[in-house]
């Protein structure tokens, strides 16, 4: 079997960009947007005015778990029903508001009955960590009510409240509004965030500062540090190794911080197996957060690693030297044999070499259970049985070659799947879909962190920084557009003066707004066409290793050597 | 609880570390576990994968490994390297299937050859596409398309010309051009191969073949030379260095350099041989020079030749090599192998001419030995040829027909000096008596009938063996021969030898089978020498010896007994003998008829010697008894003869009837048949048999041999003793041959004729018979008068008037009357000049008969006139008249009657009296019996005198 050594350049750049897309957020045309933003506070300044209807502003600061869910029913009407996702949550947590709007409560005494479940913070468990429920009486004066939720633990033994209470001040409301548009921003709601805002500058009232907002740009400077030393390692200067290691002993809390730290450390520990290094690498490849953006990287490296002859520590492997499939010569029989870890194709090894093998199934075992879309964990399913073979189990080194053909194939069936959605337009349609959810934010976070219902996670395209930017201008455009779009409605519905003239704003603006769309949507299917043929042909690369080392294991014709010029 | 311990503390630990901070998991907190997962709180075993559990390497199953790179060339993506790999192991292993027999169907195939085609066409540069179009080409070969295998493997050529096989490769080419016949273009290749040596890399395997294939395509296209010179550096090659001149030197090369060496060998033979054979052969060694293995060639083209069977031509070659090695210890094998030509090629003078020749070569004391004494299987093959040639010489002379006696005697002559040179080499006893009997048989044959009986003599007495007695026979029949073949002269000498050696034969071997046979042929010999005792004693003890004879022999010898007292004239003894040996029966007819000869002769003897002692009886009785004994014997007819005639001079004339009679129905054509028929003749008219005696004497006058008087007289005689014997026919034939044959005679013809008439108007009462003969007799006389002539002529004519008075009185008158009377007239008008004629005779008996009968004519005429019919109608006085006239005409017929009987009285006056007239007188009575009615006394007296 072939070394794959997976190309670290890839998933550099694949982290690099999900790191970099993780916090800003691609603009649509500028001018468009902020047209568009500041006719959609003027709608909602209009829908205060005169559509306006009851809102819960939900709080749960310093929450420990996560809020998952909030019911509010209305005089046992249900009438309100939001999922908050991770970074809702986290946004709730660090003091921000949602608003969930409440058109069935109109002035007047009512009974409200507020359901809330809250989960600890990635467990897989369904059991909840709170699951309350708050039944109260209220009184609304009028149909624009503002109520706010609050979810605390308080006591030793940290019991969830729920309070609810109106907002009747101008500046309470005022500021559950800005904490609101923090939300927005928080949640990647921008356009709306910004609609908030202007809407709260006509107002006279001024944003307040969130955390969200006022955030320093250390991740930015820290990965200015982390390209320079990057580059310096490229070139192979001194220090750069160090400028890397460095990373380990800074405290960092960030996503992109933590990132930069195993990027740093992959890179090293890549750097030492090339240098035969092997102890050298397994340190740095243990420090690699899993789960993490270079886990599954480092898994691999890991394997390879322990796989890597004690003590063998000297010229460095020409990273270019491939075994060829047919020396022709005794000599260059001799040196392909040499290249090759085990010389022979079914050589079995013993004793601390056998040792090696069976440390080198650990991590490559937790690999293939990953992903199948990283290239990595490509590697690790042909990595696998590649060592099972020398350990001596033939038969499971065949079961695993087997599967690994399976799963490849499963996953090119995926991403033509993918190719059919795209073609058919199902992808953005999710795409809207899951953005355009106003029951809950999970919608939005799959997008970005789950798996979903497309063949291929729409988290995975924004690892192409070219995909992921046409991608963010589409979904921003849409968001304009569907907010927008209620704004239509709601001016639909009333019979006011100002409506129509509105109306007739908010429909020019859609005209433009859906001429742009097809232009960004023209834009992302051919780069997404491109990144899914990538995909493919890199699974075509693994499986065609995969039917290599199957037809390698079955192709022994009586008498011919086990290594060599095979004709 | 104890075992459940360090299961469960893991699970506490983990536990209790779930509810406080949790670390960031790592890489290596994920796998220093060695697996271990954590599921909540609870931390899991390991997989199964920890436990990886060794095992057997899989059988490898040809067909996955075959469907796995299927796959992976389906994929667009795949590595370009894995991707060659897979095209060539794909189409390699279908290849490799199809090849062992288990994957030889179309499909299989085609997709082995896309897929090496797609390989040369996405990686036309890579350096392992040698072995592509290799299988590439084999591929095509196996799918049956070898001009597609032929481009491949050309292109190996062209494109990869440092590849290791490129020999490989321009071999197969070289094959697959060969196997269809385009022998210029295979040649190349094979020569590419050639022209780079044994010793070049990758050549060394396929450098004997393509050479080797290489001669075969120069010489499919009939460039012999070239391809000699190929087949010659072959040889060059193969052949142990110094000299090859055995075939044998082949069987020492390892398996395929001894077929190459077998198969070039004989193909320069076949080149040799389309160049000319034997002299293109030595042209071509002239020119470039005689290899160390050239005895080889020559026996290749001869082979070759054989093969062709071109027997002569491979003779010739052979003859060749000796021609140019005269003295080469080969030789006599080469020799030997023109022989063998020949006999294949069924030559059979060619043959015996080699054969001929070898003998004379090699026969020992030839020059060509110098001294030495010939190998042990050159006297074999001496020994065969010379007992062949015997026997073919043999043979020969044998099948010439007996009028080519020079050719017959030539090749018994041949046949003979090939025995005597056998002999020479011949140490085998039984062998040496076997080929002597040969050589005196040819000997014998060959008319050299002496030195054949001597050599018998050898064979039966100088070494006698189980054949002696046979040589023993075989030399006195030889002597036997001899004393035939030599001048009488020298007979007697050449019988004594033979006497002798049936002697030596009696001697030696009383048991002889063919002892009698030879014995009796002694004595016949010693009766011919004369030695008439010696034979009669000789044959009298074999006769009363013990040894069972044959009939024939028995016969033999008696007649030898019969001979040998034949000769002492002891006839007696003989004719018992003779008879003796007949009664054998089982002479051959030439030797029976001898005895019936000698037996008959022994009795004749005996018969002559009793008549001249007088004993004619006794004679008779041998005579006859030769007849009896020796039937058909030459003496019989003589002995039946002179055995008549002794019974005639005893005048037996029953017996000597009975002998003649058998004599003349034994011996038809006898030449005394004649005497015989005129002895029985006068025999049966001694024995009063006139019939028998008249048949005799007929067949005495038929004799054509016997004087004419005596014929006359037989003839004479046999008339008249068939008219003594009242065979009147007979006698009229005999007659009338007597008139027709003998007309000397003629008063006998006159007789006869007299005969003939008066037989004609007795017996067999032909007028016209009897008239022919008076008029015979008329005429005779008329011709040559005689005394007895004239007399008998005037009867004859007498009774031809009487024949026409009659018939003219036959005639009646009657109506109408005029033409009866006519006819009556004219009648007894030719009756009255008959009559006359006769009487003209001067005849006085004829004239007086003859004037009575005119008178009577006459006479009958006028009564007739007066008897006619008359006319019916008249009547009366007419009648009467008519009566009247009637009268008056016959009355001149009356008258002329009584004038004619008138004149027959006259001849009273003359002296005559005799019937005729005394009855004219009564006529006249009667007519004029006024005148002459008395009757006078003078008849009476003349009718006594009468």
């Amino acid at each position: 079997m072939r070394l794959f050594i997976v190309s670290r350049w890839r998933l550099l750049l694949g982290v690099l960009v999900l790191v970099q897309s993780a916090g800003a957020a691609a603009q649509p045309d500028a001018a468009l947007a902020d047209a568009a933003a500041s006719l959609h506070a003027q709608v909602l300044r209009w829908q205060q005015m005169h559509a306006p209807g009851a809102v819960l502003y939900v709080a749960a600061p310093e929450l420990q778990p996560e809020l998952r869910l909030i019911e509010v029913f209305v005089d046992q009407v249900p009438a309100q029903r939001y999922r908050f996702s991770e970074i809702e949550a986290a946004a709730l947590r660090e003091g921000m508001r949602q608003r969930l709007p409440l058109d069935a409560l109109s002035a007047g005494r009512h009974q409200l009955r507020i359901h809330a479940v809250a989960r600890e913070p990635g467990s897989q468990n369904r059991e909840a960590a709170i699951d309350t429920v708050l039944e109260q009486s209220l009184t609304l004066p009028a149909q624009d009510g503002v109520l706010e939720l609050v979810l605390t633990q308080e006591g030793s033994f940290a019991a969830t409240r729920l309070r609810l209470r109106s907002l009747e001040d101008a500046d309470a409301r005022s500021e559950a509004r800005q904490r609101y548009a923090a939300f927005l921003d928080a949640s990647g709601q921008s356009f709306a965030a910004e609609a908030e805002r202007r809407l709260l500058q006509m107002q006279n009232s001024v944003p307040s500062a969130t955390n969200a907002a006022a955030a320093p740009d250390h991740d930015g400077i820290l990965l200015a540090r982390y390209q320079r030393a990057l580059s310096a390692l490229a070139a192979d200067e001194s220090g750069a190794e160090a400028q890397l290691e460095q990373l380990n002993q800074e405290p960092l809390r960030s996503e992109l911080a933590l990132a930069l730290r195993d990027q740093a450390n992959l890179s090293l520990a890549y750097r030492d197996l090339r240098a035969r290094r092997g102890e050298q690498a397994i340190a740095r490849l243990q420090r690699i957060r899993s789960p993490g953006p270079c886990d599954n990287a480092a898994l691999l490296a890991l394997g390879w690693a322990y796989l890597l002859p004690r003590g063998a520590a000297g010229a460095a492997q020409d990273r270019e030297a491939t075994v060829s499939l047919r020396p022709v010569g005794e000599d260059a029989v001799a040196q392909a044999r040499r290249l090759t870890p085990f010389r022979y194709r079914q050589a079995v090894a013993e004793g601390e070499r056998g040792e090696d093998i069976r440390r080198a199934l650990v991590p490559w075992e937790e690999l293939i259970g990953r992903d199948t879309l990283d290239p990595a964990v490509q590697e690790g399913m042909l990595a696998l049985p590649y060592a099972l073979d020398h350990f001596g189990a033939h038969e499971q080194a065949l079961q695993y070659y087997q599967r690994a053909i399976v799963q490849l194939q499963a996953l090119r069936a995926r991403l033509a799947a993918a190719q059919a959605q795209l073609d058919s337009g199902e992808l953005l349609a999710l795409l809207d879909a899951r953005d355009g959810d106003r029951d809950g934010g999970w919608s939005r976070l799959l997008v970005d962190r789950r798996e979903d219902q497309e063949a291929v996670p729409l988290r995975l395209m924004r690892r192409d920084a070219a995909l992921a930017a046409a991608m963010q201008a589409h979904r921003d455009t849409a968001a304009i557009s569907r907010a927008l779009a209620q704004d239509a409605e709601r001016l639909r519905a009333s019979s006011e003066a100002q409506a129509s003239t509105l109306l007739g704003e908010v429909d020019a603006m859609q005209t433009q707004l859906q001429a742009r769309l097809r232009e960004e949507d023209a834009r992302f299917a051919p780069l997404a066409q491109r990144w899914l043929r990538s995909l493919d042909a890199q699974s075509q690369v693994y499986l065609a290793e995969a039917h290599f080392a199957l037809a390698r294991a079955n192709d022994r014709l009586p008498g011919a050597p086990s290594y060599g010029a095979a004709p | 609880m104890k075992r459940l311990l360090p299961v469960l503390l893991p699970v506490i630990l983990s536990a209790g570390q779930a509810r406080g901070a949790e670390p960031q998991s790592t890489v290596g907190s994920v796998t220093q576990n060695n697996g271990l997962s954590r599921n909540g709180h609870l931390i899991v075993m390991t997989p199964s994968i920890l436990r990886a559990t060794p095992s057997a390497p899989q059988q490898a199953e040809l067909q996955r490994a075959i469907a796995e790179y299927d796959a992976l060339i389906e994929l667009p993506e795949a590595p370009p390297a894995l991707r060659a790999e897979a095209l060539r192991r794909a189409a390699y292993l279908r290849v490799w299937l199809a090849d062992v027999g288990e994957q030889g169907d179309g499909p299989q195939l085609r997709r082995a050859i896309a897929l090496y085609q797609q390989l040369l066409r996405e990686l036309p540069d890579d350096p392992a596409n040698d072995l592509a179009l290799y299988q590439l080409a084999r591929a095509w070969q196996l799918a049956g398309d070898n001009a597609q295998a032929l481009t491949a493997l050309t292109q190996i050529a062209a494109r990869h010309p440092q590849s290791t096989l490129l020999a490989d490769a321009q071999l197969r080419a070289g094959e697959l051009l060969y196997a269809q016949q385009r022998y210029a273009e295979a040649a190349s290749q094979y020569a590419a191969i050639v022209a780079r040596g044994a010793q070049a890399a990758g050549n060394a395997p396929y450098f004997g073949i393509a050479q080797y294939k290489y001669a075969w395509s120069l010489y499919r296209q009939n460039e012999y030379e070239p391809a000699l010179g190929v087949f010659l550096a072959i040889l060059d090659r193969s052949l142990p260095p110094g000299a090859s001149e055995e075939p044998a030197v082949l069987d020492a090369l390892a398996a395929q350099q001894q077929e190459f060496a077998r198969e070039s060998l004989r193909l320069a033979g076949v080149c040799f041989a389309a160049l000319g054979g034997g002299t293109a052969m030595n042209r071509y060694f002239a020119a470039h020079g005689e290899p160390r293995y050239a005895t080889l060639l020559y026996n290749a083209l001869g082979a070759s030749l054989l093969a062709q069977r071109r027997y002569s031509d491979a003779a010739l070659v052979y003859t060749a090599f000796i021609e140019r090695h005269p003295l080469h210890a080969l030789a006599p094998a080469f020799q030997q192998r023109v022989i063998g030509a020949y006999r294949e090629g069924g030559f059979g003078e060619p043959l015996r001419a080699a054969q001929a020749r070898y003998v004379q070569q090699y026969f020992p004391g030839a020059a060509y030995w110098q001294g030495q004494a010939p190998a042990a299987a050159v006297m074999q093959a001496l020994r065969q040829h010379l007992d062949e040639l015997g026997r073919y010489y043999h043979a020969q002379a044998q099948q010439l027909p007996p009028g080519e006696d020079t050719a017959r005697r030539t090749a018994f002559a041949q046949a003979a000096e090939a025995y005597a040179r056998l002999l020479q080499l011949q140490e085998d006893p039984a062998q040496r008596v076997a080929i002597r009997l040969l050589y005196a048989d040819a000997l014998l044959d060959g008319g050299q009938t002496r030195a054949a009986a001597g050599q018998y003599l050898h064979a039966a007495y100088d070494q006698p063996d189980a054949r002696a007695p046979e040589a023993a026979l075989a030399a006195v029949q030889a002597y036997q021969r001899l004393a035939q073949e030599v001048a009488a002269s020298e007979r007697p000498a050449a019988l004594r030898e033979s006497l002798a050696a049936a002697q030596r034969l009696d001697a030696a071997f009383p048991q002889h089978p063919q002892w009698a046979a030879v014995m009796t042929r002694s004595a016949q010999d010693l009766y011919e020498l004369h030695e008439d005792a010696s034979a009669l004693a000789l044959a009298q003890r074999v006769l009363s010896g013990t040894r069972a004879l044959t009939p024939g022999q028995r016969s033999e010898l008696l007649a030898v007994v019969a001979d040998a007292q034949y000769a002492a004239q002891n006839y007696p003894a003989a004719e018992q003998a003779y008879l003796q040996a007949l009664q054998q029966n089982t002479a051959e007819p030439s030797r029976r008829r001898e005895f019936i000869e000698h037996l008959a002769t022994a009795i004749y003897r005996q018969g002559e010697a009793a008549r001249s002692g007088g004993d004619l009886r006794a004679a008779a009785t041998a005579f006859a008894r030769v007849n009896r004994l020796a039937p058909g014997s030459r003496i019989a007819a003589t002995a039946d003869y002179d055995a008549a005639a002794a019974l005639i001079a005893l005048k037996d004339w029953t017996a000597a009837l009975l002998m003649l009679e058998a004599f003349r129905q034994r011996y038809p054509q006898h030449a005394l048949s004649d005497e015989v028929d005129q002895k029985l003749a006068f025999a049966y008219e001694q024995d009063q048999q006139p019939a028998a005696a008249a048949q005799a004497y007929a067949r005495v006058a038929a004799q054509a041999a016997t004087a004419t008087p005596l014929r006359e007289q037989a003839a004479w005689q046999a008339a008249q003793l068939y008219e003594r014997a009242g065979l009147k026919p007979a006698a009229v034939r005999a007659y009338e041959n007597y008139v027709a044959g003998y007309p000397q005679d003629a008063q006998r013809g006159l007789d006869a004729r007299r005969h003939l008439a008066d037989l004609a108007r007795d017996f067999t009462h032909d007028e016209s018979a009897y008239r022919h003969w008076l008029q015979e007799i008329v005429a005779v006389d008329a011709a040559a008068r005689s005394a007895g002539s004239q007399h008998e002529a005037a009867l004859a004519s007498l009774e031809l008037a009487r024949l026409d008075a009659a018939k003219a009185r036959s005639l009646p008158l009657s109506e109408p009357l005029a033409r009866s009377l006519l006819a009556r007239k004219q009648a007894t008008q030719t009756a009255i000049e008959g009559l006359l004629r006769a009487a003209a005779y001067g005849d006085a008996e004829v004239s007086s008969a003859a004037s009575y009968e005119v008178g009577a004519v006459y006479r009958d005429f006028g009564r007739a006139l007066l008897a006619s019919e008359k006319p019916a109608q008249l009547s009366g006085d007419a009648a009467e008249q008519y009566q009247i006239l009637l009268e008056e005409q016959a009355d001149p017929f009356e008258r002329k009657s009584i004038a004619a009987h008138e004149a027959n009285l006259r001849r009273i006056s003359e002296g005559l009296w005799n019937d005729w007239v005394h009855r004219s007188a009564q006529q006249l009575a009667e007519l004029a019996p006024a005148l002459y009615g008395k009757r006078e006394l003078r008849e009476e007296r003349y009718e006594a005198l009468r």
